[in-house]
């Protein structure tokens, strides 16, 4: 966790945030889940971070709040870090 | 806002089947009843079989009037005409049967559909619903004869009716095979409404609300086929895509996930307690469990194939500590706003003297005397000991073992879980003899079509993060004195089909793992879970009769822990 380094965690959420929509929409693509159902895990610092297994790859929990599944989803960064690209779903639980 | 007893006939009017005739058909002869019953398996296949059911209707039975079998359901109800046609022929059976399932599902609150299986709940027991959901059993709630019904002990019983001597008898059978006997209707109605019974409409029982559809069954049997829900097929659909991420991303996802949970700050338990306290020796959680004397091999079962989530942890630890005493608190169900404080003292987790000693219950059928002095706990870890004691204490009150001997592994998972956080999900082909008056309990290749399809959808799919299932094995035939006997003493194995492997009939296993890629399920005996059991689909499904299982919702679980993002 990045406790303690509140500018360190605004990064990856902050990015997360601009992506909401695209994010959303890739589990819609994959899932069919309608995307008002779907909420990203913003509040809580783990629910979004930049993964340390793969380099440059953003992930963020989502959550199906009708359905209950919990979802992984995936982008990697752009160079610049502002966008976001080669999104990946999957169910996480 | 309808009560359930409105009078049958104006809620058929409500329907606006105008030429349906009020005349009484409970005193007409056999004959006639026979020639009725034909011409509704006739109107069953063309959707006119209340009309087919009314004298008028006999001649013009192949007239489409678009009506639905609930209709047909509420009419042979309300003219008494199911109960005869089971004392007919074995081709009219069939007839009696989707009337009686119909009836069941109207009672539940279900709606039987037409061929496109769109459901809507029956207007007059909505409101039945809505009292029960409101913590009102329904003052005037009767006992229908045929149907079976789950009470809020989650004890399952068929009611059916005897007449001797010219006077009804109601009995309760179990499916321990135990029966009760009532002399009187309302003492059996009485009963229903302390224990607040709930239809349970027969074979399949999906999550949270029921879809089912019914076909007409021509046999001898009385067999309920139910089309899987399409929100399960979504979901099954949605399990089979391919995996995007590999292996390290998925794990890193999961402990973040865990994370979450720790960072709120609602576990009661450290990790170190924990590993100390759900560990048997070298042997992680799930591997340790060994179920004793007690024939609650569902709950054990359940307990194990719970071990086996990767929520398990998160689940105990946010909701069970060990007290300085040596004493547990364990809040049921567990992560769940409402749970309640259960407290387990060091001596409820040891065993016990067994109030039932030398004395004759159900368990051996009445045939012999329960010699068992004490009645032990699960042999695991400490933790697990604790679990399976909560799950007693609140279920029935107190540590009594012997009450909760039998059940059913969803329902232990539901007092454990909660039916917020888990979601049903039964599968069971058991089938009820009409002409013998008792269940059989084939296995599940016996299932119909459709859901054999969803059993295969399910077992293709199962994921133990996302399921938590348990399996019974099917039943030995109870009517020979022979098999009571083999089952009283204890021996009540057999070989599974296709396999040298032996099993025990009427036993809970939990289901731990599936390969999708060799079909090869996985399973587990409460009796000693570090020994896995692998069946081929096929023999599986020819050796079990039941699914029993939930599926866990962690939208819930992560709405108790208050860290979803809601938009405005």
């Amino acid at each position: 966790m990045s406790n303690g380094q509140p500018e360190m965690v605004q990064v990856p959420h902050e990015l997360a945030r601009k992506n909401e929509v695209l994010i959303k929409e890739t589990v819609n693509k994959k899932f069919g889940v309608q995307p008002e159902a779907l909420s990203l895990l913003l509040e809580a610092s783990d629910g979004v971070y930049f993964s340390e297994e793969e380099s440059d790859t953003l992930c963020c929990l989502v959550v199906d709040n009708k359905g209950g599944l919990l979802y992984l989803v995936s982008g990697k960064m752009d160079p610049d870090k502002k966008e976001m690209r080669d999104f990946k779903c999957d169910i996480l639980a | 806002m309808k009560s359930p007893d409105t009078p049958i006939l104006s809620r058929v009017e409500e329907k606006k089947i105008t030429n349906f005739p009020e005349r009484e058909l409970a005193d007409i002869s056999d004959a006639k009843i026979k020639q009725y019953a034909n011409a509704i398996l006739a109107g069953i296949d063309n959707e006119s079989g209340v009309y087919a059911a009314t004298e008028q209707g006999v001649a013009e039975s192949a007239k489409n009037i678009n009506v639905s079998q609930e209709i047909l359901g509420l009419a042979l109800a309300e003219n008494g005409v199911a109960e005869k046609l089971s004392e007919i022929q074995a081709q009219v059976i069939g007839a009696a049967t989707v009337a009686k399932a119909a009836i069941a599902r109207i009672m539940s609150g279900v709606t039987i559909g037409k061929s496109d299986n769109i459901v809507e709940p029956a207007p007059a027991l909505q409101a039945n619903e809505e009292n029960v959901s409101d913590g009102v059993f329904p003052a005037n709630f009767e006992v229908q004869t045929g149907a079976r019904y789950r009470a809020n002990n989650g004890v399952l019983r068929t009611i059916s009716r005897e007449t001797e001597n010219g006077k009804d008898r109601y009995y309760e059978t179990f499916e321990t095979g135990e029966k009760n006997v009532y002399l009187n209707k309302e003492k059996l109605d009485e009963m229903a409404r302390k224990e607040e019974w709930k239809i349970e409409s027969g074979n399949v029982i999906a999550s949270g609300d029921l879809k089912e559809t019914v076909e007409p069954t021509k046999g001898t049997t009385e067999k309920d086929h139910a089309a899987p829900r399409w929100d399960l097929l979504e979901l099954t659909e949605a399990l089979k895509k391919e995996k995007e991420h590999g292996a390290p991303l998925i794990r890193e996802a999961q402990e973040r996930r865990n994370k979450i949970f720790e960072g709120r700050g609602v576990f009661q338990m450290s990790k170190e307690d924990f590993d100390q306290h759900f560990s048997k020796g070298s042997f992680a959680v799930h591997e340790g469990l060994k179920q004793q004397n007690v024939r609650n091999c569902c709950a054990v079962a359940a307990i194990h194939a719970f071990s086996q989530s990767p929520s398990f942890e998160l689940m105990v630890r946010t909701s069970m500590r060990r007290l300085p005493d040596g004493s547990w608190e364990v809040r049921l169900p567990l992560l769940d706003k409402d749970a309640r404080v259960i407290t387990i003292a060091p001596n409820e987790i040891q065993s016990q003297k067994n109030p039932g000693f030398l004395k004759k219950h159900g368990g051996m059928e009445g045939i012999m005397p329960d010699f068992r002095r004490t009645l032990d706990p699960v042999k695991a870890s400490e933790g697990i000991r604790v679990l399976e004691a909560a799950y007693i204490k609140g279920k029935f009150g107190q540590v009594n073992r012997l009450s909760a001997e039998f059940g059913s592994g969803y329902d232990v998972l539901l007092q454990l879980g909660g039916k917020e956080n888990f979601l049903e999900y039964s599968l069971k082909s058991s089938v009820y003899i009409e002409k013998e008056g008792k269940w059989e309990h084939p296995g599940l290749n016996t299932l119909s079509e459709s859901n054999e399809l969803f059993l295969n959808h399910f077992l293709e799919t199962f994921d133990p993060d996302v399921y938590i299932a348990t399996v019974n094995t099917k039943h030995l035939d109870m009517s020979k004195l022979s098999n009571k006997i083999r089952e009283a003493f204890g021996l009540s194995t057999y070989k599974g089909s296709g396999t040298n492997k032996m099993f025990v009939a009427r036993h809970a296993y939990s289901l731990t793992a599936v390969d999708k890629q060799t079909k090869i399920v996985t399973i587990a005996n409460p009796w000693d879970t570090t020994k896995p059991i692998t069946l081929t689909f096929q023999q599986f499904k020819e050796t079990f009769n039941t699914v029993s299982a939930v599926r866990i919702h962690h939208a819930k679980l992560l709405e108790n822990m208050n860290v979803i993002h809601h938009e405005e």
